[in-house]
């Protein structure tokens, strides 16, 4: 077996970047006074989450502070993620509608080689398993037709209140993840999840994690 | 290996040889080998050499001691001996100008180190003397139209336009007798084995280009040229649909992972990903997987997913209306003025929205020709799917009950009904010929009955229960999509 990197999230999202794919506003803090700027740039409500390679489940370990909306919760948060993981740094972000959350993944099979997966996003994506996989690289076309392709697809239209979710640019992140893939064989898997929708409904990558193979 | 072999491809020769030799079988009728050949004899046109070291006539056909003393060489060589001996069968064979072989033996890649050597000599042989094989460990081919048919059981019905690629050599040869039961009539049938010569996508290539060949069903294990799968697959499911088996295992996430993705990626998922991404719809059972390859092989394609319901009973109607709307077929209601005109030919009772229940009725005519034209003629119906045909033997199974206690039963009933149904049948058949969409019959009685034979053999599918038929008119929907979708 390979020796494995999981890159931190911090990393993983730079990749993403490099490819135009678009990432929550983040800033990376090593300390309270770097929180605090980072909050000012950023502005409430943030979240905060540690930042450290090979964490992976962040939720897993109670550490994800979402919508903190004054210095008084954001130094808690702080001081929580610091106390549990102390070598951690603290990744500041802005907070993103985060009522639909989709996955886009990747996957070095074995036998079938580079896998793309589309699926409802969130927490509880490994329990509904609401997922497709196609071969990568997969074209636009066939990008689409997978956002077509979950029991869930629904979500992604103009449902109670929330606007139809931007499928090109969706479509399109899928493209890039896929072709990401398949150009660098150091990538074993890409996980972005959960990808959520801003007011415009254009996908925004909240969180990701990248595993290299050494 | 195997591109632009487009007007020669291997499987053409192996699949309509006009000599083989046969190597593995002799007199005793206890031997599969024997068994074999038997069915070679059953339907062969060509010429059969049966090659045996000490026998000088094996089931009426003169023998011959070995390879290079046949008369001539042969198209194809079918080799059912012990695993060791065929390395030296295959030099022979390569030294006569013998290019196609189907090895049926066992005992290579399958049985660990010891078969590894062996397939490996094979390779060794097969590309020095460039022979092109199917197996090891198959059961062979079946090509109906020429009587080629190396497997185990018998032919039984009429060639058709379904092709058969299995990994399992059963659903070639065990399934002959069972296709008779549903009316399926095959091109070819390819039991690939071992695929270490040809494998799954050069028979896929294959049956993409055979003109016989209207739809493919795969049944499948494993691939080994992914990649190669999806490309070939690809440009045959805009042309031709593909049906495929997959019971590849339901443990997903069985893997160590880190990401969601890699817990989420089993098996299952990923040929799932394939099949949806080469346009091949995916069976559930075998069952199903003949069922889809019948009607797919047979029907015109569904253009608009409304279905019409025709029957003579309320049950089947409410479940072939249910199982539609389950699995996203519309059961639309027909429009008023159709509904009038229905209702003025129809029983009192009749339900005439759509599903239309003639109640009891045996006027086939009504529901079988007169329905199905109206239908067609003044609604927007993609197919129809009828329930209610009772041929002969049931008219005889109540004649013979009753015959001890009522002298003067009509038993010339028995022939004028299935005169008058096959008389229907016929209007039937040709309505279907001129409207050119699906006809599906759902049924509880099987070609036993003549008329539902009748029906079979004359390309509408007669399939048992309520379900099968739906999932078909489904998988005929599915079919129609996938084609607009890839073109």
């Amino acid at each position: 077996m390979k020796e494995q990197k999981i890159l931190s999230e911090y990393e993983s999202k730079n990749i993403l970047r490099e490819q135009g794919i678009l990432v929550c506003k983040e800033i990376l803090a090593k300390d309270f006074t770097e929180v605090k700027k980072a909050i000012k740039e950023i502005g409430y409500p943030v979240v905060l989450k540690p930042c450290l390679s090979g964490l992976v489940h962040k939720s897993e370990h109670n550490v994800v502070f979402l919508n903190v909306k004054s210095e008084e919760e954001a130094e808690n948060a702080f001081n929580f993620i610091k106390d549990k993981f102390p070598e951690a740094e603290i990744l500041v972000q802005e907070m993103v509608n985060n009522q639909r959350e989709v996955v886009i993944g990747f996957i070095r099979d074995q036998i079938m080689g580079p896998c793309v997966m589309f699926g409802l996003g969130g927490i509880f994506t490994e329990i509904l398993r609401d997922v497709t996989f196609r071969l990568a690289p997969v074209s636009f076309k066939e990008a689409k037709m997978m956002l077509q392709d979950i029991k869930c697809k629904k979500i992604l239209e103009n449902v109670r209140s929330l606007v139809e979710v931007d499928k090109n640019a969706l479509s399109d992140i899928i493209v890039k993840v896929s072709n990401l893939g398949v150009k660098n064989s150091n990538i074993q898997e890409i996980d972005i999840n959960p990808i959520c929708f801003n007011d415009h409904g254009i996908p925004i990558a909240v969180d990701c994690t990248v595993v290299l193979n050494e | 290996m195997k591109n632009n072999e487009k007007i020669n491809h291997p499987l053409d020769k192996i699949l309509n040889p006009h000599s083989i030799a046969f190597v593995g079988a002799s007199s005793d009728f206890s031997k599969t080998g024997t068994l074999h050949l038997l069915s070679l004899i059953a339907t062969f046109k060509g010429k059969i050499y049966p090659i045996h070291p000490r026998e000088s006539k094996i089931l009426g056909l003169k023998a011959y001691k070995s390879i290079k003393d046949l008369p001539e060489k042969v198209d194809l060589l079918v080799v059912m001996v012990p695993n060791t001996s065929v390395p030296k069968l295959l030099i022979e064979a390569g030294k006569k100008g013998i290019r196609h072989a189907i090895i049926i033996t066992a005992g290579y890649s399958e049985m660990g180190d010891k078969g590894h050597e062996l397939q490996k000599e094979i390779d060794r042989i097969a590309s020095q003397y460039q022979i092109r094989y199917l197996g090891p460990n198959c059961i062979g081919g079946v090509n109906p139209e020429k009587g080629l048919n190396t497997t185990f059981f018998a032919i039984k019905n009429k060639p058709g336009h379904l092709g058969i690629i299995s990994q399992s050599g059963s659903f070639v040869t065990q399934t002959l007798h069972y296709f008779s039961k549903i009316g399926l009539g095959i091109s070819k049938a390819i039991s690939i084995g071992n695929q270490a010569n040809i494998d799954v996508v050069d028979s896929l290539e294959y049956l993409g280009q055979d003109p016989q060949t209207r739809a493919i069903a795969l049944y499948i294990e494993g691939i080994k040229r992914v990649r190669d799968f999806l490309k070939v697959a690809k440009t045959i499911t805009p042309k031709k649909p593909v049906i495929a088996l997959y019971p590849g295992g339901t443990k997903a996430g069985a893997r160590a992972s880190i990401s969601h993705t890699a817990a989420l990626s089993g098996r299952d998922e990923l040929y799932d990903g394939l099949f949806k991404q080469a346009g091949i719809i995916r069976a559930d059972s075998v069952i199903e997987l003949f069922d889809m390859g019948l009607v797919l092989s047979t029907q015109p394609y569904l253009e608009d997913n409304k279905i019409c319901i025709i029957t003579n009973s309320g049950g089947p109607g409410a479940c072939l209306a249910d199982h539609c709307e389950r699995l996203g077929l519309n059961v639309p209601q027909l429009s008023e003025e159709t509904q009038k005109i229905i209702s003025k030919i129809t029983p009192s009772i009749s339900a005439v929205k759509n599903p239309i229940d003639v109640t009891m009725s045996f006027d086939y005519e009504l529901f079988m020709y007169k329905l199905p034209k109206i239908i067609f003629e003044r609604e927007d119906i993609g197919g129809i799917i009828i329930y209610g045909l009772f041929g002969p033997i049931h008219i005889r199974d109540k004649i013979n009950s009753v015959k001890n206690k009522i002298k003067e039963i009509p038993e010339q009933l028995i022939e004028s009904t299935e005169q008058y149904c096959i008389e229907i049948c016929n209007k039937l058949i040709k309505l279907k010929k001129s409207i050119n969409k699906p006809i599906i019959f759902a049924s509880l009685t099987g070609p036993e009955d003549p008329p539902i034979k009748y029906l079979q053999d004359n390309n509408i599918p007669v399939l048992l229960g309520m379900k099968r038929p739906v999932v078909c008119m489904k998988a005929l929907w599915d079919y129609r999509n996938i084609r607009t979708n890839i073109i």
